[in-house]
């Protein structure tokens, strides 16, 4: 291992790159970074050898036979990290056991995925440490440490981005597909860079400093401001507020945030609710429950445990009450898959899943299930202001309807009817009070038994069909009770068909 | 998969379910307003008793049954029909006098319903937020005027805001008549959730 590092050092050396014509300047070099405290991957930064395998060694003492530290007995580090104290340079962030812990919690997450975007946020005292240490090396002849050596956010990204490779088989890349966002907090320095504000007069606070309702604290102030401060401020001022080379640690960073977040599955389908009672998504009123089952959750749950997601959004192209059901050919949807862990589902997948459902007469069924493109869930929603809906109702009449009336009725029905429909009261707590117009374009009265009928319409979307039956207190005009010229009531209402083609019906299903 | 269905046939529904509840409405079709509200009562002068506990003069307690019709003022009741998302119908109660046959003769017929300045100028824009008008369960809402020259005042029965008022009583008063149930007065929406609170000035009774 000792002779990885040895070569990279010594084609450093050779390529003429280097600040130091010989091994014996590196080693006086890096003897001195070494007196800092720095740990081995530092002193190798600030020596300015290039990001490679040499960082990847996990043998400290390796680093240092090949650098040529005598390294102080006692002060030597154990076989499990690469220094005795946490690096005041890197706050402990290139001990390669973080790498390690990060990369072993997302293997346990277990994503399908081959790629990954990697978003790493260091602790804002780094940049000031890193300062300390270029000041340092000017004041103590270490012609490299002052000059660019490699960020410890590129040497973090390489280490990581190695061990995810060997460990997970995925590639960091620039993927909209998976993202691991690593946030690193110290809260040992966390003002450390607080001086640079008091330099300088506040900057006039704009509207996006105020988040949540809270104005944020001069301690957030962001990298980049950070940056340009440091910039700006001269080595003398600096030493004012800082030591150099920086001070020690006695602990190390931690991880504020660890965050796996992969882009969602859409699954869609038809939903059927063949029973009453059941509403689309859960229904909870003051804590309770309004119904037992939910459309919703009898298609999410066989495939939140198929997909491994952390949870599930079903919309449907309109909604039906809960005591509706939904027949026919069923209503269009989609199921949004929140931070799915498996996406190569196969057909015979979910085709399961929907024969698991209509093998065992579950009150919810579905059809034409599969996986969809995120881009067709806009589809859903186009087509629930646009396309028409067939239903059925038992409709009660105080009196049993004249023959010719309920001829006259029918007539008029097959021509279509206009409403003009009040914001009904069972919705005016959440809708505005506007009058909308919607068309019937078919309805069809028949008698079933004495004050017993059943009546079936084509309406446009939007239309309120048991306002249209009773009336809503003569908010919704024409109704059938004003068309019959007695008291109306809607006693079951199903919907029968939502003319919407979705999704494309697979090519390989017999129709 | 799919067969081409008969189109007036495939749904048919189970009356047995309903037998009882048609036996109840035929006899009185307006019942059917129970399976979508709970109806209360409501009248002015129930709430003067019990702001200045003073005994009404109209209710003596130890008269016979026989009863002259001189010595009861009757109640001007109103009913409230709360929906489950704690909206209320406000209108005019068969009890109330403007609809008692025996009162007929005395109180008239009725000619004309005047909404106040207040309802007919509000504002009702969004879910009942700051522009609609506040209402007291006092607050006068209309006037309805009848043939006899005898005017009766409608009020809020509860407390809340206006969401709509019937602009349907001024252009056909006699829809109050003809058609009762589409003769609401006005809806409103309470400022709480809490139904013993909305329906504080109401009783579930007119006895």
């Amino acid at each position: 291992m000792a002779d990885t590092v040895e070569s990279a050092v010594m084609a450093v050396l050779q390529s003429g790159n280097s600040k130091y014509a010989d091994a014996g300047q590196i080693k006086e070099a890096s003897e001195k970074l070494y007196s800092f405290g720095l740990c081995a991957l530092c002193i190798l930064r600030y020596i300015q050898l290039p990001i490679g395998p040499s960082y990847c060694v996990r043998s400290a003492d390796a680093i240092y036979k090949a650098l040529g530290i005598e390294a102080k007995q006692d002060q030597k580090p154990d076989e499990e990290s690469l220094c005795v104290k946490p690096c005041p340079a890197c706050l402990g962030i290139l001990d390669l056991t973080v790498a390690d812990h990060i990369v072993g919690q997302f293997k346990a997450e277990d994503y399908d995925t081959m790629d990954a975007l990697v978003g790493i946020e260091l602790p804002k005292s780094i940049y000031i440490r890193h300062r300390a240490v270029q000041i340092a090396g000017r004041q103590q002849n270490i012609p490299s440490a002052a000059e660019n050596v490699p960020e410890v956010k590129d040497v973090f990204r390489y280490l990581f981005t190695q061990q995810l490779s060997i460990v997970c088989d995925v590639k960091a890349n620039a993927t909209n597909d998976m993202r691991i966002d690593i946030a690193f907090s110290h809260p040992e320095t966390a003002t450390e860079h607080q001086f640079l504000n008091i330099r300088k007069k506040e900057p006039a606070s704009n509207s996006s400093d105020r988040k949540n309702g809270t104005f944020k604290a001069s301690a957030d102030r962001s990298k980049t401001v950070v940056l340009s401060d440091l910039g700006a401020c001269a080595d003398d001022e600096f030493t004012k507020h800082s030591t150099c080379p920086p001070p020690a640690i006695e602990t190390a960073a931690k991880i504020d945030s660890l965050i796996f977040k992969r882009a969602s599955l859409f699954i869609g389908g038809r939903y059927l609710k063949l029973e009453r009672n059941i509403s689309q998504t859960p229904f909870v009123v003051e804590g309770r429950r309004m119904t037992e089952l939910s459309v919703a959750e009898v298609i999410g749950e066989p495939l939140e445990r198929l997909i491994r997601c952390d949870s599930y959004n079903l919309v449907g192209s309109g909604r039906e009450d809960a005591d509706v059901r939904m027949l026919g050919d069923g209503r269009p949807f989609y199921i949004e898959c929140i931070n799915p862990r498996f996406k190569a589902v196969t057909k015979e997948q979910i085709q399961d899943i929907e024969d698991q459902l209509t093998s065992s007469n579950s009150p919810v069924q579905v059809r034409r299930l599969q996986v969809i493109p995120a881009k067709d869930t806009s589809i859903i929603k186009e087509g629930e202001e646009h396309k028409t809906k067939h239903y059925c109702a038992l409709v009660w009449f105080s009196q049993p309807l004249n023959p010719d009336k309920l001829v006259e009725i029918n007539t008029l029905g097959k021509n279509g009817i206009l409403l003009q429909q009040k914001t009904p009261v069972r919705v005016l707590h959440r809708r505005a009070p506007l009058t909308r117009p919607k068309r019937l374009l078919n309805v069809e009265l028949s008698h079933i038994e004495d004050r017993f009928y059943k009546v079936r319409i084509e309406s446009e979307a939007g239309a309120y069909i048991k306002e249209f039956v009773h009336g809503d207190l003569g908010r919704t005009t024409p109704s059938l009770a004003d068309l019959a010229g007695v008291t109306a009531d809607i006693l079951e209402l199903d919907v029968e068909g939502v003319s919407l083609d979705f999704p494309p019906t697979p090519k390989d299903t017999i129709v | 998969m799919m067969v081409a269905e008969d189109p007036t046939s495939s749904i048919s529904y189970d009356l047995t379910a309903y037998t009882q509840l048609d036996k109840e409405y035929k006899e009185q079709p307006a019942l059917y307003l129970n399976r979508y509200f709970s109806q209360q009562f409501y009248t002015h002068t129930v709430i003067l008793k019990r702001k200045h506990g003073e005994i009404e003069p109209s209710q003596p307690t130890d008269l016979p049954d026989s009863q002259t019709p001189a010595n009861i003022v009757p109640k001007e009741w109103q009913y409230v029909l709360m929906s489950p998302n704690k909206l209320c119908v406000i209108g005019i109660a068969k009890q109330h006098p403007l609809l008692d046959p025996a009162m007929r003769e005395q109180v008239g017929s009725i000619t004309k319903v005047i909404y106040a300045d207040n309802v007919k100028n509000s504002v009702i824009k969004g879910k009942g937020k700051k522009q609609s008008l506040r209402l007291m369960p006092s607050t006068k809402i209309c006037t309805v005027q009848t043939s006899t020259g005898k005017e009766y005042i409608l009020r809020a029965a509860v407390k809340g805001v206006l969401m709509e008022w019937n602009s349907r009583l001024e252009t056909d008063p006699q829809l109050i008549y003809s058609h009762p149930e589409q003769a609401f007065v006005a809806i409103i929406k309470p400022g709480t959730d809490d139904s013993s609170k909305i329906l504080s000035d109401c009783v579930s009774s007119t006895d």
